[in-house]
């Protein structure tokens, strides 16, 4: 026992020498962690990625960009309940943002796609979203004057899918939200975060939401059913296929309604909430979780706070200024 | 001495002039070699063509037919097999533009879209299929079970039944949706659709008022139609790509560009093919030229032994160094045995030099320019292919792609203007010299006249005005001089190389105001031109060489030095009966004086 004390001293000691002198006060141990303030990435890749990001010729039809659904300006959503694609058709699930999506340990909300690459076949392919087969997109980005020279330089090589989806995935890499107030709070500048705010992330310690909302992205990094406590679908009623989740995926029952925990980073900007998007406010999201996740109840000033603290989570990125 | 260099140099010339004819015949003739990639790219593009033609042909059989689509799908892997072919082909090839290679890989993209689009086509297609082949058994049956419903039945009571009218009725509702179904398959649109879907739904309904047996079949008869109104629509749209236009169009284009591009390739080869001949023109009168004036220069030679003989005669009389100096002049050349030696090492220079140049050059050109030949015939035989024969027309592109692939697979086609340029050079550098070789060796006096020397002059002024370059003036500056019997055309000569020297002596100087004076002015008995400049002037040893011929203080290797140009200006002056007097003071300049004689009309009647 007094040699793990020790250890603990030593990595304590270690922590306060190495932390930055400019800093107001000390690094806190967190089960949070603070988003890094830079990510290594290839510019060149990064620019042909934001490119094809807006570009309308990866959908069917040409209506349609990753930017329609995914708003950069607007915290990389859309803002309504579901995303609308190509032909006015309507999605079965709600857009998730873009942002942060590189600390995610899978995408989708059934975890379907392992990488950022992997995942930019699903919007692509799916007839209700862009409904692009891959050769067509290729073939349409060949007939442009600019593709073929910055696929070139960024890949030594062409166009085709597999260039793609690296572009769009680094260029999605790049898009993290650093120094949010809470990131500033967890380097140390207690003054950061207001009091309520405060008690805001004690409560959301103190009722469990830490235990999957965690990490940098504060989620993102697990599976969970959803309805833990209470059955979510029978008291909404009307269960679609979307709503099976992993289910859909692996095809084991021990999955159904398991969903990916998704990020609280950026849930200040990305109303509405949950994969079908029933929570128009951040209180909403937060009530349903604590009836059907906790399955208590909780005052609501514990409930204001954690609203208040979630909303210290996001941070900046250039893209989101314009 | 001088028998064996001009000897040697017409043999030379001649040897040199059979080359050059010789390269000129192997420039039209034919060498298929090496295949190459750009034969690849552009029979695969055909192949792929054609048998994206074959494979939509089959599609529209296996509608037509209404069979499955195993044959459509025997097409996929030798489709896969080309596209992949094709891409690896046009990545390695360097040569074909970048644009061209983006319309390639779009064309390859096109076509996997299609074969993707055909999949898809395929999987809904058999669903379809399966239900159609379904319906009419199943309304058979249903009619069937229908006309059950409304059969007597004996009642217990023995009473007759009523007539039911319910199978009828029934029997009337299946009809109906048949109808509609297949009038839908026949022209749909999703208006029709919306209405069967929504009579589908309807019917649906009432189907649980049939004995269950019943009811399951009409429920398994409404989930088929629905399957036909669903699919109907979407695989009208996968059609539409399939058969579509798109990768024809984009395929034709894809030939048309290579085909432009080709043709691009050929108008540079026909021009580049034009340009070498006249340049090969101009090198055999070059050489013709050369030939001409060894002839002459071996005459010369042997009537300059005869001199020099009579030189050292009068070399050996004492105290007759001014006549000594007269009858060289008169003789037109100062020539000892050191300006033989000057001779033959100018000649092997000036001449031996450009010529090996130009060997080089051809050796340069001449694999391209067989390519380009090469190049001419097969595009000259594909121009005349009939276009239905495809097979000599791929025989044709493929010998094209040969060619294009050596001519584009070595550096030499870049080299070709070069060597060009480099061949003209040279041949303008022989053309001048032997030029100067011809008038030192005409001997043959030019018409006579009385001329104004100042006429002469301002000539002279005007041709060199533009020729001396920055950093020289010239000007002329004339008195009243009476009129001269003589040739105004040599005299106009003898005044161009001295400026041309005195141009020479400026540059050597690296004089920043180079100063050319001419002037005429009449002294005594005599017309004198001067021509006085301030470049680096000459010493006395200098001074005595100036006249002998290929005697030269410039370096060699410059094209507009050839030591001839003086001697040449004293032989005419000396046949206008005149003489050259040289005053220079090494670096400040140099004056010549050419000293006409003005004679009476006595005179010049016997000159």
């Amino acid at each position: 026992m007094t040699r793990q004390l020790k250890l603990c001293a030593a990595i304590g000691l270690t922590a306060i020498l190495t932390a930055t002198p400019l800093l107001a006060g000390k690094p806190l141990s967190e089960p949070i962690k603070p988003i890094p303030a830079t990510v290594d990435v290839d510019p060149k890749k990064v620019s042909l990625g934001r490119m094809l990001f807006h570009d309308v010729r990866l959908s069917k039809g040409e209506t349609v960009s990753c930017a329609s659904c995914h708003d950069l300006t607007h915290g990389g959503v859309d803002g309504v309940q579901v995303s609308t694609g190509i032909d006015g058709k309507q999605g079965h699930i709600n857009s998730p943002t873009v942002y942060n999506t590189g600390f995610l340990f899978r995408l989708f909300w059934d975890g379907r796609a392992e990488s950022l690459e992997d995942q930019v076949d699903g919007p692509i392919q799916n007839p209700i979203e862009m409904g692009s087969l891959w050769p067509d997109v290729v073939a349409k980005l060949y007939e442009d004057t600019k593709y073929p020279k910055m696929f070139n330089d960024a890949f030594g090589g062409g166009i085709n899918r597999q260039n793609i989806k690296l572009a769009l995935a680094e260029f999605q890499r790049s898009l993290i939200t650093p120094n949010s107030r809470f990131d500033q709070y967890l380097l140390g500048d207690a003054n950061a975060i207001t009091a309520q705010e405060k008690t805001g992330y004690e409560n959301f310690k103190k009722y469990g939401c830490i235990s999957c909302h965690q990490g940098a992205a504060v989620g993102g990094n697990m599976f969970q059913l959803f309805g833990v406590a209470n059955s979510y679908f029978q008291n909404r009623g009307n269960i679609t296929k979307a709503d099976m989740g992993r289910f859909n995926v692996t095809g084991n029952v021990l999955d159904k309604h398991t969903f990916k925990v998704p990020s609280l980073r950026l849930a200040a900007l990305t109303a509405p909430y949950l994969h079908d998007g029933n929570a128009p406010t951040l209180r909403a999201a937060v009530d349903i979780m604590f009836k059907f996740q906790l399955g208590r109840e909780a005052p609501d000033e514990d409930k204001d706070a954690i609203v208040a603290f979630i909303k210290t989570l996001a941070g900046e990125h250039p893209e989101m200024k314009k | 001495m001088n028998k064996i260099i001009s000897i040697v140099l017409l043999v030379g010339a001649v040897a040199v002039g059979a080359g050059v004819l010789n390269t000129h015949d192997r420039l039209s003739q034919t060498s298929g070699q090496a295949k190459g990639n750009l034969f690849s790219v552009s029979e695969d593009i055909h192949n792929l063509r054609q048998l994206d033609g074959e494979w939509s042909l089959s599609v529209l059989r296996s509608l037509v037919t209404d069979s499955d689509f195993d044959e459509v799908a025997g097409f996929l892997p030798r489709l896969r097999e080309l596209r992949a072919d094709l891409g690896t082909a046009a990545d390695a090839e360097d040569n074909i533009p970048d644009n061209l290679k983006n319309r390639l890989f779009r064309f390859l993209s096109l076509i996997e879209s299609k074969e993707e689009t055909v999949e898809q086509f395929k999987t809904n297609f058999a669903v379809m299929r399966n239900s159609r082949k379904f319906l009419p058994v199943a309304t058979r049956s249903l009619l069937a079970s229908a006309a059950q419903l409304d059969a007597p039945k004996a009642t217990e009571d023995g009473k007759k039944a009523v007539e039911s009218t319910v199978g009828k009725g029934l029997a009337n509702k299946i009809r109906d949706i048949g109808d509609r179904v297949s009038s839908f398959t026949q022209r749909p649109d999703e208006g029709a659709k919306v209405r069967v879907l929504t009579l589908l739904s309807e019917f649906e309904e009432t189907v649980l008022q049939y004995p269950p047996e019943l009811s399951n079949a009409l429920n398994n008869y409404i989930s088929h139609s629905r399957i036909i109104m669903e699919r109907t629509i979407h695989l009208n749209g996968i059609l539409k790509r399939v058969l579509g236009t798109e990768v024809a169009e984009a395929g034709t284009e894809l030939s048309t560009q290579f085909k432009n591009f080709s043709a691009s390739l050929v108008s540079e080869v026909e021009s580049g093919t034009a340009n070498l001949n006249k340049q090969l023109l101009m090198m055999i009168l070059g050489l013709a030229a050369i030939a001409i004036v060894s002839g002459i220069m071996y005459a010369i030679s042997a009537f300059s032994v005869d001199k020099k003989i009579k030189a050292s005669v009068a070399k050996a009389t004492e105290g007759l160094e001014k006549e000594m100096e007269n009858n060289a002049s008169k003789a037109g050349s100062g020539t000892d045995m050191g300006s033989v030696s000057a001779m033959a090492s100018t000649i092997a220079e000036e001449i031996g030099n450009p010529v090996g140049k130009l060997s080089e050059s051809l050796d340069a050109i001449r694999s391209s320019a067989e390519r380009f030949g090469t190049l001419k015939t097969e595009v000259d035989k594909l121009m005349h292919t009939k276009s239905a024969d495809t097979f000599e027309m791929m025989s044709n592109l493929k010998n094209i792609g040969e060619v294009l692939e050596n001519v584009s697979g070595d550096a030499t086609l870049n080299d070709v203007p070069e060597a060009l340029d480099e061949m003209q050079n040279n041949i303008m550098h022989v053309q001048a010299f032997t030029g100067e070789l011809r008038n030192l060796s005409n001997s043959e006096p030019k018409e006579k006249a009385w001329f104004n020397v100042n006429d002469t002059v301002n000539a002279a002024v005007e041709e060199m005005q533009s020729k001396v370059g920055d950093g020289v003036t010239i000007k002329a500056k004339t008195a009243t001089v009476p009129e001269v019997f003589g040739s105004s055309e040599e005299m106009q000569h003898t005044v161009v190389s001295m400026i041309h020297n005195a141009v020479d002596a400026i540059r050597a100087a690296g004089q920043a105001k180079g100063q050319i004076m001419i002037s005429t002015k009449k002294h005594n008995d005599r017309a004198i031109i001067s021509v006085v400049d301030n470049g680096q002037g000459m010493d006395d040893e200098t001074r005595s060489h100036v006249f002998e011929p290929f005697f030269s203080t410039k370096e060699r290797g410059n094209s507009k030095v050839s030591g001839l140009g003086l001697s040449v200006a004293q032989r005419m002056v000396v046949q206008n009966d005149g003489k050259i007097v040289i005053k220079s003071i090494p670096g400040k300049g140099t004056n010549f004086s050419i000293v006409l004689p003005l004679k009476s009309n006595q005179e010049a009647a016997q000159a």
